[in-house]
């Protein structure tokens, strides 16, 4: 026991000290210049990160999957990236629970990235969603909704692990960028 | 017996620990060891090399001696000017600005003083002028040598072929060869008998010959290396539904399809033509500029493949005439052709024209490329595509009862098809009559290649709340808004659910095909009223019979 134990304990350090290795030894190429990192945009300061607040729209379905309810909600983030996790995570969850119903519930993603006005989301491929065609398009457009308030959102992307996909539950064609048109 | 292994084992793996610790504490040191191969040999020079920001530092004198370059310092201004050939270069110490012939050029890393000696960036300044130099990150080396002259089947290859010389063996950029005699992603079998230089696999000149055929050989005198590896097509044959081009050496070929007759091309790179086909091509060409040919079609070349040649909408009008007078079972294959399409590289274009348009695969033999032909199905009559939805790995919406919106889709889609195909002028094209998955793009695709005039995709529905329900009929372009108010009508008519109504929205399948198109949802698997009847084989004839209906009113109405 104590033994196998030890031997465990060693091989973990092996592939640790291996991983070290791995970084401690910067493989000097010669043939590209070096980038250079110009300074983080985001300095780390020691200063406490201040929240900040912002009352957010959130759409939902109705109780007949027949049209888009909004609610007002209010999230605090101290990144941008946050403010955009934190409206997806509440994309499934209606503060009228009676009257709206999410379309984006119990939602597991890989990532979510921010870049040049696209949002990109890689979904993991095993959310079951268990919507039709009507459900699955008002699930696409309670997304467009809520992430088009934010006027530097100019398209979403939506992968699932990591790669394009026509769809995510068989209907809406996500194969393109979600835009803001139509 | 066991037990007294243990230690043992536990000792190698505490050295196995040691040894990349050590490795890793050694090379985080600023005093890297790295070997210089110059000219294929090892050099030791006095100080030795640096490595700072990423770049190899050597003495002057390597640069002088090693890559004979004349190298004069200008005490004053602290700046080595450095001269091979028409090539003058001038490095000042501590400044990233460099003079070359009389340019400015911007280094990564600035010449510094080590031990008394100036040391000078090697790869800049051997590229500078006209040095090969690489980077083997396995053994530290830098490899330096004079850049031979390559020639491929006689000319200068399109992309830069590197050469790395280390001993009497010249050392070639493997994948780069490859890839220019038409081998592209070549599977080398020993690349372990290479190096990674600069990333890239290099692999001695002999080995690259013995796998890839042809020849290669290094004048080292002339400081040459000439690469021969032409391919000779030495005919092309039908075999029924399958085409083989035999060829000499294997090469891959560029194929992709021209329409108007349909034909599918084949460009073979660094390829040449027998002399036996260059003889009977120019005997098939004589023969049709003197009596007017049948086999004109047969023979001759493929030179006339582009789009605008009026020659080449000529002939295919006299045969598209011919054809109409003989309805009878054409062949699929119409004529085989052949050319020398460029010479300049060497290209060779196979022509297969056909009949029946027709899907292809390409299977390399030893012997060369078989061309298997898959025809696709002639229409008929009026074409309904019938899309059961979802199906295989994808079960579709969850029903109440645990079952599976796929089989549903399933079942109605097959009682469908079964009364469409009651009508002589229906040609009913099903998606799919199993539980076998297709991606999206494959419905839209079997529509569109078929040049159906309806597609019908169905579907049922599911919501978190089970009250809710009802029938829902989608369209997307604005082709499909008839048909689906027409199936909507009949479809509602015969479930009796709440009416959801007829809706615009972009689903794949609707929105990517070209034909009026519609995806239905007849009910709510998810509410237990509709499952029940959703579920009952009688209830699915309904639905059946519904579309069917639906579908012989807008054929008869609105075509």
């Amino acid at each position: 026991m104590k033994k196998s134990l030890m031997i465990g304990v060693a091989a973990f350090a092996v592939l640790l000290l291996a991983g070290c290795g791995q970084n401690a030894t910067p493989a000097p190429q010669p043939t590209t210049p070096v980038e250079q990192p110009s300074g983080n945009k985001t300095d780390p300061s020691t200063t406490e990160p201040t929240l900040k607040k912002q009352l957010v729209t959130v759409y939902y379905s109705d109780s007949d999957l027949m049209e888009l309810q909004k609610e007002e909600q209010e999230i605090s983030f101290a990144e941008d990236i946050e403010k955009y996790k934190k409206t997806l995570a509440l994309l499934g969850k209606p503060v009228k629970a009676d009257a709206h119903f999410p379309l984006w519930k119990d939602f597991q993603y890989h990532s979510l990235t921010f870049a040049d006005g696209t949002l990109t989301i890689d979904a993991d491929s095993k959310n079951q969603y268990n919507l039709g065609s009507s459900g699955e398009g008002m699930a696409v457009d309670s997304l467009k909704e809520t992430f088009f308030q934010f006027p530097e959102v100019k398209q979403i992307v939506i992968l699932e692990d990591g790669k394009k996909t026509e769809s995510l539950m068989g209907h809406v064609d996500i194969s393109q960028p979600l835009t803001r048109d139509k | 017996m066991k037990r007294r292994f243990y230690p043992l084992l536990l000792a190698l793996l505490l050295v196995l620990l040691l040894i990349p610790g050590w490795a890793a504490a050694a090379s985080s040191a600023t005093e890297e060891t790295v070997s210089l191969m110059i000219g294929g040999q090892a050099v030791t020079p006095d100080v030795p090399p640096l490595i700072k920001s990423g770049r190899t530092l050597v003495p002057v004198r390597v640069i002088a001696e090693g890559l004979g370059a004349d190298v004069a310092w200008n005490e004053a201004t602290r700046t080595a000017v450095i001269t091979k050939g028409s090539q003058q270069l001038s490095l000042t110490l501590d400044s990233r600005t460099a003079q070359l012939n009389g340019k400015q050029v911007k280094l990564d890393t600035a010449p510094v003083i080590s031990q008394k000696r100036m040391l000078l960036p090697l790869r800049f300044v051997g590229e500078s002028l006209g040095i090969t130099v690489g980077w083997d990150s396995s053994s530290r080396t830098v490899i330096a040598n004079e850049t031979p002259q390559v020639t491929l089947n006689g000319r200068a290859p399109e992309k830069a072929i590197k050469l790395y010389q280390v001993s009497d063996t010249m050392y070639v950029a493997a994948d780069a060869v490859a890839e220019q005699v038409g081998q592209k992603g070549f599977a080398w079998s020993r690349p372990e008998r290479g190096m990674t230089i600069d990333s890239q696999l290099v692999l001695p000149l002999k080995q690259v010959e013995d796998e890839l055929g042809g020849s290669i050989d290094w004048n080292q005198k002339k400081n040459l290396v000439e690469i021969e590896r032409l391919n000779h097509l030495t005919g092309v044959e039908q075999d029924g539904d399958r085409v083989h081009i035999n060829m000499k050496l294997p090469v891959q070929a560029n194929a992709f399809v021209l329409t108007g007759p349909h034909r599918i091309v084949l460009d073979l790179p660094q390829t040449a033509l027998t002399d036996d086909l260059v003889e009977e091509l120019k005997q098939k060409e004589q023969a049709a500029s003197t009596g007017e040919s049948e086999d004109r079609q047969q023979a001759a070349s493929a030179d006339d493949e582009d789009e605008q040649s009026a020659e080449d909408s000529d002939s295919y009008n006299d045969e598209q005439q011919a054809a109409a007078s003989v309805p009878e079972e054409e062949p699929l294959i119409a004529s085989l052709r052949y050319s020398q399409y460029s010479a300049s590289p060497e290209t060779v274009r196979v022509v297969i024209e056909l009949n029946q348009k027709s899907a292809y695969n390409l299977a390399y033999t030893k012997d060369g490329i078989e061309v298997k032909l898959t025809p696709k199905p002639k229409k008929t009559g009026y074409l309904i595509v019938v899309d059961a939805g979802h199906g295989g790995k994808d079960p579709g919406t969850l029903g109440v009862a645990g079952n599976h919106e796929k089989d549903y889709n399933l079942a109605v889609a097959n009682k469908l098809i079964a009364l469409l195909k009651q009508y002589p002028e229906f040609q009913v094209v099903p998606v799919r009559t199993t539980d076998v998955f297709y991606e999206l793009s494959e419905r839209v695709a079997i529509a569109n290649e078929m040049d159906a005039d309806l597609f019908l995709s169905i579907h049922a529905n599911a919501f978190p709340k089970p009250t809710t329900g009802g029938t829902e009929t989608f369209y997307y372009n604005a082709n499909s808004k008839t048909f689906a108010q027409v199936v909507h009508k009949y479809l509602q008519g015969a479930t009796q659910f709440p009416d959801r109504g007829v809706k615009a929205s972009g689903f794949y399948v609707i929105k990517n095909t070209k034909m009026p198109a519609v995806l239905t949802e007849t009910g709510f698997l998810s509410n237990p009223q509709e499952n029940a009847l959703l579920t009952s084989s009688e209830f699915q004839d309904k639905i059946a019979k519904a579309l069917a209906a639906a579908i012989r009113e807008y054929y008869q109405s609105y075509q």
